[in-house]
């Protein structure tokens, strides 16, 4: 198999990184079972080091052969029982768009309560992510990194409007409480690290030094969030408990100069992070699909995976206890980021060892 | 009944044999000039402008056959006509010793070319050549002694320059070849002439360095050439969509347009090739790039610190004139929040005091706007001021005297109308767009904003033109070519290195 370079490290960093800081700026603490975001700058610390951990198989498989994404290494390793692990990362890139798909309807519907329709909020977000993901991932890439640019502007315009509103009052000493604030934060920063099964996908598309991205983007999607944690801990206070979206709190009650409410700028930021981690989602569904459907298909799955994001997006909230649960989200992260490569390695080494494999 | 079909099938076979042989015979130039003349005549069916004069030259049948208004009539006096008949009188010479003593002793024209077929023969003498036929030889001499009359070189309306060179492209290809061949005087500035437009057989002119186009590329357009299947070429406009990517759709188109000589050879300096049509006072530019949109050659002949402010301004008025109408909309209707709320007092008022919802109404103006400016297009200069008036004070200001639209969306319309002629080069795209964020601005907040950005962004970035990335150098990212992107470098840095188009990041 012949590697195709078409995008470069600082692109695939850009990709990585927005998909993880829009699922970070739909961070929901109810969801957490929590109602202390300062503790959850130390799980962030600890969830950084976990995810080293995590990403590590992945990294391992690419390292074997680079010109194979984990679904042609299922396929390569184990055959046609390679489907099973298929099915599974299919399921998993369709989960995770309408896991983010669902949380931006309840934002919409509940936080922000505006006459919009979220179907046809959902619908347009569907739409537009299906048309990139059919320019493939060298269009996805080369806007995302404008759309990184223009991201990290805006982030850097909230953080200094949000600096004159900290209160130093607001912070308490780090864990005053008890460990287990801290430990579920860790689980469900850990839940939402779907950018590490997307990274398998996408490896393969790289040109440059990889080991050198993944540790550059693991301490920048943490920091950025420890980042946020803090200012956002520091300028809500108490008021923070009741918040469900802490970020968007934040930002509502920003203000510089003449303008006030700053949450067209959060709204910027989500929607074309939203964007671009859909299309991400449902290129890497395609790319697994085709593997299993062949190439023929092309266009039926891609029309197979837009109704399907746009289906259970909207009926995901209806079934919140089980697709909202912490627990299922981390195991099945866990499953697809880490369990299923350490598979795939472990039956590389057997052949290998047999002499089945080079 | 055998016999009968053995008949019929000989008799077809002949027919078709016969067919092929006019066919062919169509093509090679007979010997007889009777033949010649006749042929002519029928083909162009006595038409007005097909001259034949027909002259004896010491006993030998000859003609001169031209098109009237294509050929210079003093130079084919004076250079063809008349040394002929004066000066030709050996007797002695056979019809072709004639045709060579004619063509290399008599004639004082430059141009001559040897043709020995019909197809060569209409193209030349309808592209201005006199051809000289002689009654025993076939082979026709063509004359080069075009003259035809074309509009003079007058400075480009769409492409007004400050300072710097007054002269724009004209309509007749040969004149442009000169205006571009007068500023490279450099012998790797090559022309190559195609012809294509099966009815029309319109010439097209190929201009590249030879030391700095790709031969890719070169290849490439050769290629996409060839494949132009239409019946006239009227104007350069006609090709864009067969060099253009397959299914490239887009409102942004990958070719470029210019009307000036001096910005043709500024970009085939930088490896492009720029192809000039015939009839038509523009060149196209290929490969070509989006942020090409906002540089002109004014921005080379300011300082290079009011070039770089000139060309942010033409950044700032390209989202404007595209996104500001959509994001007013989409701000004042659902997040008003975010303007101040003197400003936002003033927005409420007028959203209350007009009868239609703020989308409709800023719709309604764009459209009213846009009707304004294409009769301003099509009318005499006169009458262009006085719709001007009626534009600016009955529509503009007595709709927002009556309370039919409100001030504030007014004065969004007029400083979008103005910011897209900024560049002008993007007009059609950005109003199109500009209608689309409005729609979407209207119904989906700064949410569809935001994604139809975003689509937009993609489309342009996954667009490539000649292996080159449309959004180049900024997707992907070249810092060294910023220097003529987000500034604009002064003459002495630009010159330290040539940037070939082909060698941008891919």
């Amino acid at each position: 198999m012949e590697k195709k370079y078409v995008v470069t490290t600082t692109q695939m960093f850009a990709l990585l990184f927005l998909s993880a800081i829009v699922v970070g700026l739909t961070y929901n603490l109810p969801m957490s079972k929590s109602n202390n975001l300062q503790d959850h700058i130390a799980s962030a610390f600890i969830a950084m080091g976990l995810s080293f951990v995590l990403i590590m198989p992945v990294y391992k498989l690419y390292q074997i052969n680079n010109a194979m994404n984990i679904a042609d290494s299922c396929m390569w390793l184990f055959k046609k029982f390679g489907i099973v692990f298929l099915i599974v990362y299919g399921l998993y890139y369709i989960f995770a768009s309408c896991y983010i798909l669902s949380l931006f309807n309840i934002f919409v519907g509940n936080i922000m309560s505006l006459n919009v329709s979220p179907f046809f909020l959902t619908l347009a977000v569907v739409v537009t992510a299906s048309y990139a993901a059919c320019k493939g991932i060298e269009g996805i890439a080369r806007g995302g990194i404008i759309i990184f640019f223009i991201i990290c502007i805006a982030i850097i315009f909230i953080v200094i409007t949000l600096i004159p509103q900290v209160d130093i009052m607001n912070y308490s000493p780090l864990l005053y409480k008890n460990m287990d604030e801290t430990l579920n934060g860790v689980f469900y920063i850990l839940s939402l690290a779907f950018y590490i099964p997307l990274a398998g996908i996408l490896f393969p598309f790289i040109k440059g030094n990889v080991k050198k991205t993944v540790c550059i983007l693991n301490f920048s999607v943490y920091g950025i969030l420890i980042l946020a944690m803090f200012i956002v801990s520091g300028a809500l206070g108490d008021y923070l408990k009741t918040q469900t979206f802490p970020i968007y709190s934040a930002t509502s009650v920003a203000e510089i100069g003449v303008f006030r409410r700053l949450d067209a700028v959060y709204l910027g930021i989500f929607t074309m992070g939203l964007f671009i981690t859909i299309s991400l989602f449902l290129l890497a569904f395609y790319l697994v699909m085709k593997k299993m459907l062949g190439e023929k298909r092309g266009k039926f799955i891609v029309a197979l995976g837009d109704i399907l994001v746009l289906l259970i997006s909207l009926v995901l909230p209806l079934f919140s206890n089980l697709f909202y649960n912490m627990k299922f989200i981390l195991l099945f992260t866990i499953l697809t980021s880490f369990f299923i490569p350490i598979i795939l390695l472990i039956r590389y080494n057997i052949l290998k060892k047999k002499g089945e494999v080079k | 009944m055998f016999n009968f079909i053995k008949n019929y099938m000989n008799k077809k076979k002949s027919v078709n044999e016969q067919k092929s042989e006019d066919k062919d015979a169509n093509k090679k130039i007979p010997s007889s000039i009777d033949k010649v003349l006749n042929y002519f005549k029928s083909e162009f069916d006595n038409s007005l402008d097909l001259t034949i004069r027909e002259i004896d030259i010491t006993k030998t049948k000859a003609a001169v056959i031209t098109m009237e208004g294509m050929i210079n009539k003093q130079i084919f006096a004076n250079s063809v006509l008349n040394p002929i008949v004066s000066h030709c009188n050996d007797d002695n010479l056979n019809v072709k010793e004639k045709y060579e003593y004619i063509k290399n002793s008599i004639l004082a024209t430059s141009e001559q070319v040897e043709v020995d077929t019909y197809d060569q023969a209409f193209k030349l003498v309808m592209s201005g050549f006199a051809l000289l036929v002689f009654d025993g030889y076939n082979k026709i001499l063509a004359i080069g002694v075009q003259g035809f009359s074309f509009r003079g070189i007058t400075e480009p309306e769409t492409e007004i320059m400050q300072k710097g060179s007054r002269e724009g492209l004209v309509e007749a290809l040969r004149i442009n070849v000169t205006l571009i061949r007068r500023r490279i005087k450099n012998p790797k500035l090559k022309f190559e002439v195609l012809s294509i437009g099966k009815t029309s057989q319109t010439d097209i002119c190929l201009c590249y360095l030879t030391d700095m186009v790709s031969d890719d590329n070169l290849d490439e357009l050769k290629r996409r050439l060839k494949k132009v299947d239409l019946e006239n070429i009227l104007a350069a406009e006609f090709i864009t969509p067969y060099l253009e990517e397959n299914g490239d759709i887009s409102f942004f188109s990958t070719i470029g347009i210019t009307e000036r000589p001096d910005t043709v050879c500024g970009k085939i300096s930088e490896g492009r090739i720029a192809i000039l049509v015939d009839g038509t006072p523009t060149a196209l530019i290929v490969p070509y790039l989006f942020v090409e949109n906002f540089q002109t050659i004014d921005d080379y002949s300011s300082r290079p610190y009011f070039a770089t402010f000139t060309r942010w301004l033409k950044y700032a008025a390209f989202f404007i004139s595209m996104m500001f109408p959509g994001l007013y909309v989409a701000l004042a209707g659902f997040n008003p929040e975010i303007f101040p709320d003197q400003l936002i007092s003033k927005i409420y008022y007028s959203v209350a005091d007009t009868p239609f919802p703020l989308m409709l109404e800023t719709l309604l103006i764009h459209f009213v706007y846009e009707i304004m400016r294409e009769a301003g297009l099509r009318l005499p200069k006169p009458l262009g001021h006085a719709v001007s008036i009626v534009g600016a004070l009955v529509i503009g200001e007595t709709a927002v005297n009556s309370g039919l639209i409100g001030a504030p969306t007014l004065m969004v319309v007029a400083l979008t109308a103005i910011s897209s002629y900024v560049i002008p080069n993007l007009y059609e795209a950005t109003a199109i767009l500009r209608l689309i964020f409005i729609i979407v601005g209207g119904t989906l907040g700064v949410w569809g904003i935001t994604l139809l950005f975003s689509i937009i962004l993609v489309n342009l970035c996954a667009k490539n033109n000649f292996s080159v990335p449309f959004m180049s150098p900024i997707s992907p990212f070249n810092l060294y070519s910023m220097r003529d992107v987000l500034i604009r470098a002064g003459w002495k840095t630009l010159s330290k290195k040539t940037e070939k188009i082909q060698n941008m990041p891919h």
